[in-house]
């Protein structure tokens, strides 16, 4: 897997479990299109730190950094583990078309 | 099947009022997420991958109408109008909000369903034969003890902070349906010489990391003295069960470090000290919770002369009839699956619409009641003979007819990577690429039984390990692959599947599935099944077809 | 640190040895050591009035407490809440070695663990001292939670005869916590269980 030093911050909505990341106005947005990208250590560590006051607030829970790709217009996941929060599960909720029974 | 009286419904809603509480309490800031964590994990309430998970327990898998209605209301006003059914016999909800649980928890409750001890580290759900109380080949209904177990378990005050979960498995017939031999506590009823029903009790079987098949400790205990056994094992493991490793804490590894005899000595003597207090099942108590489950009286029918007919118009029916009724024990009856796997759907779910059919189902066509298998199907198990055709009818309008229990299409997967915060890669998909790979009826009755099952990650929840194929998802340089296992098996020789050889790429699943069955079409003598192909040939002529003779 | 005793904050007179000489101690002094102490000093702790021993999760009561007439106190300590095996101990230490005085639990615990400690037969917990009030509220909130329990266990003064049938494993909490639900007659669902249902 290709290594980046592209991070963006995550958790998710401790009163609804949503997916959320952490954008540059301090806002926890469901978009990763929107979500701040820290590209340096320096800005790394300042996303955790305001991910910590969000968790104290019990805005979220869990937050963690995950890598994305640099130099895409849009953040692009590195991991497919995130690909899948990002956009949902990959299978639809919608079972197949029912058989008729005759 | 259990009715609850006074003391279950204030327990039920005392328990829903702890919850509403512990919520306010987290939300309020003055419980720490890991804090929160273990107590609503005792009301099944996970943090998963997209959302909250809610874990709604059904004991040993049996449900009302009723029950069924409500869980079909709660999926279509706090989730996405559709339930999980489990490889536990439970139901999972996958998109509820924090903060409408306690309102979810109060809506079971009013039906006497709860989601007490679905998770965390305690005795979760005591799972049960699904075909209790209707199957010709039963001792006695297992569900009977699989209640008594629950209400002894139910917040134990010693047991809620056990090393790890701890899973217990009721049979009550001659086959077993319950894969015993897979639980931390396994219960098998047997005769002894006299005649009296007791237990057996292995302990020490289990999938994850290290699986493996437990080991009987005791070849008959008597009934009345069923939860004073359990206590000496629970307590022994409590005190002894590592603490240190969280994959090392499950009491399959007590066993095995420890060594069976001197567990068993642990055991015996413990059980010796209190096996004539107070935990002695009295013989009212028994009677009050076996009334609850008098087998129904139910008229034993001749062959019904429209139901052979329709089986000769409708080649489809008849198909469903071969792969999806069991014998009852009662002439002119039948137990009915009713499949979650239709080609290239999700295993084991239902929409809201579905479970309000399957309810309707229930109380037109048996007596209101329903089954969870643990191979994620339904079951109908008091059905009439002369009922089948039209039964059948109205599932097919509803997408249940699928004709292949036991076949290789009844995928058992687990929720993966899609859901599951645990997962290393998807299971879903690969499950839905092989039903539509494997659709043409015919050829699915011509493999005949086989189970296949599809796990996301080594916690095996898909139970891969007793698959006669399994398939286990696991993550190379962040790419999904998926290692192959063949001869495991969850029935009365029960085995864990050994490696066929390298994982193969996400895109080479269903190659590889097909292979495999290939090969045994080969070389399959007679009507042999692919088990029994396997445990004949070893695995050897399977990893030379798959993967050449270097 | 405070303690709360069955609900009620108590002085905590307990001091432990603290690198102290024995000798140095005066006999009136409530002393508790730790088991590998107990062992060790052995006779030399005979004079001492109130003699308590803090056991750790891995001990093994029942080795420990040879003497338990010796003992006022006897404390299970819980390093994560999530460590449970203090509950079996505390129960272990009640059922089988004669021992008679108090149970004590210290360490990381929840609220929500009141009733387990408890019904263990643990009468007391070690708190800190800010928290002390609201801790004996919530033992007392706790014990009347839950108007029944499902298992027989140390501490739920219950009496089975009157409970849900003539000899059940389930049994009605105190009757303190019964009498705040009873409040008027109770809809009987099981008409057999009618006669059982005695108060």
């Amino acid at each position: 897997m290709a290594k980046s030093s592209h991070r963006i911050m995550t958790a998710n909505r401790l009163s609804d479990g949503v997916v959320v990341y952490l954008d540059a106005q301090e806002r926890w947005v469901e978009s990763l299109a929107a979500a701040d990208v820290a590209e340096t250590e320096a800005d790394a560590d300042s996303l955790t730190i305001r991910a910590e006051h969000a968790v104290t607030a019990r805005l979220v829970v869990g937050p963690y950094l995950f890598p994305v790709e640099p130099d895409e217009a849009q953040a692009k996941p590195l991991s497919q583990r995130e690909h899948i929060r990002a956009k949902g599960p990959t299978v639809g909720t919608d079972l197949p078309v029912p058989e008729t029974g005759a | 099947m259990y009715a609850y009286d006074e003391f279950d419904h204030a327990f039920v809603r005392d328990r829903a009022n702890e919850f509403r509480e512990q919520v306010a309490r987290r939300l309020a800031g003055e419980l720490t997420e890991d804090e929160f964590k273990p107590l609503r994990l005792m009301n099944g309430l996970y943090l998963q991958l997209h959302a909250y998970m809610l874990r709604v327990a059904i004991p040993y898998g049996t449900l009302s109408s009723r029950q069924m209605r409500r869980l079909a209301f709660i999926a279509g006003r706090w989730d996405r109008g559709y339930g999980h059914f489990t490889t536990r016999q439970n139901i999972q909800f996958n998109w509820p909000r924090l903060v409408d649980t306690p309102d979810i928890l109060d809506s079971l409750a009013e039906v006497e369903m709860h989601a007490i001890q679905t998770s965390g580290n305690c005795i979760r759900n005591v799972t049960a034969d699904p075909f209790s109380g209707a199957a010709a080949d039963e001792i006695e209904d297992s569900r009977v003890w699989a209640e008594i177990i629950r209400q002894w378990s139910t917040l134990h005050p010693e047991f809620t902070f056990l090393p790890r979960k701890f899973k217990i498995a009721v049979t009550g017939a001659e086959n077993d349906r319950t894969a015993v031999k897979f639980h931390d506590i396994g219960l098998r009823m047997r005769r002894n010489a006299e005649g009296k029903a007791g237990f057996e009790v292995i302990v020490g079987g289990g999938q994850g990391r290290t699986p493996i098949v437990g080991s009987t400790i005791r070849k008959f205990l008597p009934k009345q003295q069923l939860l004073a056994y359990l206590e000496a094992v629970l307590r022994t493991y409590n005190l002894l069960g590592r603490r240190d490793n969280l994959y090392k804490a499950r009491i399959k590894i007590l066993l095995a470090e420890t060594g069976v005899d001197a567990f068993t000595e642990a055991v015996e003597a413990e059980f010796e000290r209190i096996r004539d207090g107070a935990l002695t099942l009295p013989e009212d108590e028994i009677r009050r919770i076996e009334a609850h489950f008098s087998p129904p009286f139910l008229l034993a029918e001749p062959p019904d002369p429209a139901h052979i007919e329709a089986k000769h118009a409708h080649p489809d029916l008849a198909a469903w009839c071969r792969s999806n009724i069991f014998a009852h024990r009662v002439p002119g009856h039948a137990i009915v699956t009713i499949s979650l796997k239709p080609p290239g759907g999700i295993p084991g779910d239902a929409t809201t619409e579905q479970m309000e059919v399957v309810a309707d189902l229930a109380d037109r066509y048996s007596r209101g009641e329903i089954r969870v298998t643990h191979e994620q199907n339904l079951v109908l198990a008091d059905v009439r003979e002369a009922d089948l055709f039209a039964l059948w009818r109205e599932l097919g309008r509803a997408g249940l007819a699928t004709a292949n229990i036991g076949l290789i299409s009844d995928i058992i997967a687990c929720p993966g990577l899609d859901y599951c915060n645990l997962a290393n890669a998807r299971a879903i998909p690969v499950a839905q690429r092989i039903s539509r790979h494997f659709s043409d009826p015919a050829l699915v009755e011509e493999i005949g039984p086989i189970t296949l099952n599809i796990s996301g990650c080594i916690n095996a929840c898909g139970h891969h390990h007793a698959g006669h194929i399994g398939i286990l998802g696991v993550d190379k340089h962040g790419e999904e692959f998926y290692q192959i296992t063949l001869g495991g098996a969850a029935d009365d020789d029960a085995a864990v599947g050994r490696i066929l050889g390298p994982a193969v790429p996400y895109d080479g699943v269903v190659e590889a599935v097909e292979c495999v069955i290939q090969t045994y079409r080969a070389i399959r003598k007679g009507d042999e099944r692919f088990i029994d192909t396997v445990r004949r040939t070893g695995i050897t002529p399977f990893k030379e077809a798959l993967y050449g003779t270097r | 640190m405070a303690l709360v005793k069955h609900g009620h904050v108590v002085d905590n007179l307990w001091e432990t040895l603290d690198g102290r000489d024995l000798e140095t101690i005066d006999a009136t002094t409530a002393l508790l050591v730790g088991p590998a102490e107990l062992k060790a000093l052995g006779e030399r702790l005979n004079r001492f009035g109130r003699l308590g021993v803090t056991v750790a999760p891995g001990d093994d009561v029942r080795d420990l407490l040879e003497h338990p007439e010796r003992l006022a106190l006897v404390v299970v300590t819980f390093p994560k809440f999530n460590d449970g095996r203090a509950f079996s101990q505390a129960r272990l230490v009640r059922e089988t070695t004669g021992f008679d005085g108090e149970i004590r639990a210290t360490g990381h615990i929840l609220r929500d663990q009141l009733t387990f400690l408890r019904r263990s037969g643990v009468d007391a917990i070690e708190v800190p001292d800010e928290d002390a009030e609201s801790w004996a509220k919530a033992w007392d909130a706790e014990a009347r939670r839950f108007k029944g329990y499902y298992q027989p266990a140390i501490d739920d003064h219950s009496n089975r005869a009157s409970a849900t049938g003539s000899s059940a494993i389930r049994r009605w909490a105190a009757p303190a916590t019964v009498a705040a639900f009873t409040t008027g007659a109770i809809a009987i669902q099981d008409a057999s269980c009618a006669g059982a249902w005695a108060y």
